[in-house]
């Protein structure tokens, strides 16, 4: 076995461990750490860069062996960056001026020299850049395995993202799940409420049905009493003598008339009175 | 029209129970010009009739169910306290479906007029009685 070829089996068996590590990773933050911490068995650099956009999301993760470091929005890229993510072409220049002041000194980079390639993944740009120098130097032929390291990560990474959405989506779903529950509850009210209204009203018109059934009731058979007297009285009348006749049956026609005429009034009164009592109209 | 029905029947002791003065006595003369009646009585207040009913023994009622002491269904509940074979004919003003039908509850209560009475209804309820 070569030098060669130990070197690419111990890089391997690295990558199978990393990758496996990278497979654990519930979200963002141990993803991060995960990268973090073996990223450094896998390739050399002073500094490892990689920025993912989504639409106008942008998020930038920046390597270096003392920390990781996570930031958002478009005014985290570097000039490069941008340039990278129009014209997509892979590079790999000496640094004329240094630009990472905020993450590392460079009195301790000797001999930058800046790797960048550009990567999409369906809705997702992503930009990788490395630093090299001569104490960590990144060669060409790490560049397969950066690309596998890339890989990797960046579909973990949209794996959580989607996770998060779906976590996200689910959440709202069951917010608006409640929020139909309680309106069907207050529909449900609204319509017993309702349906206690109609009750009450249908209650309330059988009962006054029920009352104008009984005047009417009454009023058929008091109107009648005098009246089957009257009647009666006529139906007789022939059998009568003239003293009879002129008598009490006389007075028995005049009160029974009056009594006729008294009922009337009455009746006039109560409907009117139940009218008024009822509303109606 | 009257004579062939007169020879027909039998004559009865009957009780005229009616609140209304006239209409016992509209009644009365409608039984006496149909011959129907051996004997007439009648009474304003119904409890009354209740005491003479073994005495007097009459064969048939007229009687009025709207009246103020005690109507005409307490009158024929009371009837099964009193040793009578009386049969009860209702007359009254009430139209109401529900009152005939209350009436055929009572065995005793053969027939169900409406007030006025005519001669008419007269001959009607003796083709009644006599088919009882």
């Amino acid at each position: 076995m070569d030098l060669s070829t130990a070197k690419y089996r111990i890089t391997y068996e690295a990558f199978s461990k990393f990758s496996a590590s990278i497979s654990k990773a519930k979200n963002l933050d141990q993803l991060i750490a995960i990268v973090h911490k073996k990223s450094k068995y896998l390739f050399d650099s002073k500094l490892f860069r990689t920025i993912v956009c989504k639409e106008d999301i942008v998020h930038s993760f920046t390597f270096i062996p003392e920390q990781a470091v996570q930031q958002e929005g478009a005014d985290t890229l570097y000039p490069y960056e941008r340039k990278l993510l129009i014209d997509r072409i892979p590079f790999c220049n000496t640094l004329d001026t240094f630009l990472f002041d905020e993450f590392l000194s460079c009195d301790r980079v000797i001999n930058p020299r800046l790797w960048g390639w550009h990567f999409q993944y369906n809705d997702l740009q992503v930009c990788v850049s490395v630093l090299s120098d001569d104490t960590k130097r990144f060669v060409s032929n790490d560049i397969e395995i950066l690309h596998l390291v890339v890989d990797t990560v960046i579909t973990k990474f949209q794996e959580i993202q989607f996770k998060s959405e779906l976590k996200h989506k689910n959440k709202n779903l069951q917010e608006a799940l409640l929020l139909i529950e309680k309106k069907n509850e207050q529909i449900n009210q609204i319509v017993d409420n309702q349906k206690a209204i109609i009750e009450a009203r249908t209650k309330e018109i059988r009962g006054k049905n029920d009352k104008l059934l009984e005047i009417s009731k009454m009023n058929a058979h008091n109107v009648r009493e005098p009246l089957s007297r009257i009647l009666g009285i006529v139906d007789i009348i022939d059998h009568l003598s003239t003293e009879e006749l002129h008598g009490e049956v006389l007075d028995y026609l005049k009160d029974s008339a009056q009594d006729l005429d008294l009922t009337l009034k009455q009746i006039i009164a109560m409907s009117a009175a139940e009218i008024d009592k009822f509303g109606l109209e | 029209m009257i004579g062939p029905l007169e020879k027909a029947i039998q004559k009865l002791d009957i009780f005229l129970v009616d609140d209304q003065k006239i209409t016992n006595f509209i009644n009365k003369k409608l039984v006496s010009v149909t011959g129907i009646g051996k004997k007439v009585y009648d009474f304003v207040n119904p409890l009354n009739a209740l005491k003479e009913l073994e005495e007097k023994k009459p064969q048939l009622i007229l009687l009025d169910l709207n009246m103020p002491e005690i109507d005409g269904w307490e009158f024929l509940e009371q009837m099964e306290n009193y040793n009578t074979d009386a049969k009860v004919i209702i007359v009254t003003s009430s139209t109401s479906r529900l009152d005939v039908q209350k009436a055929k509850n009572y065995k005793r209560v053969i027939h169900y007029l409406t007030k006025p009475l005519s001669t008419g209804s007269i001959e009607e309820l003796i083709q009644v009685y006599s088919a009882k």
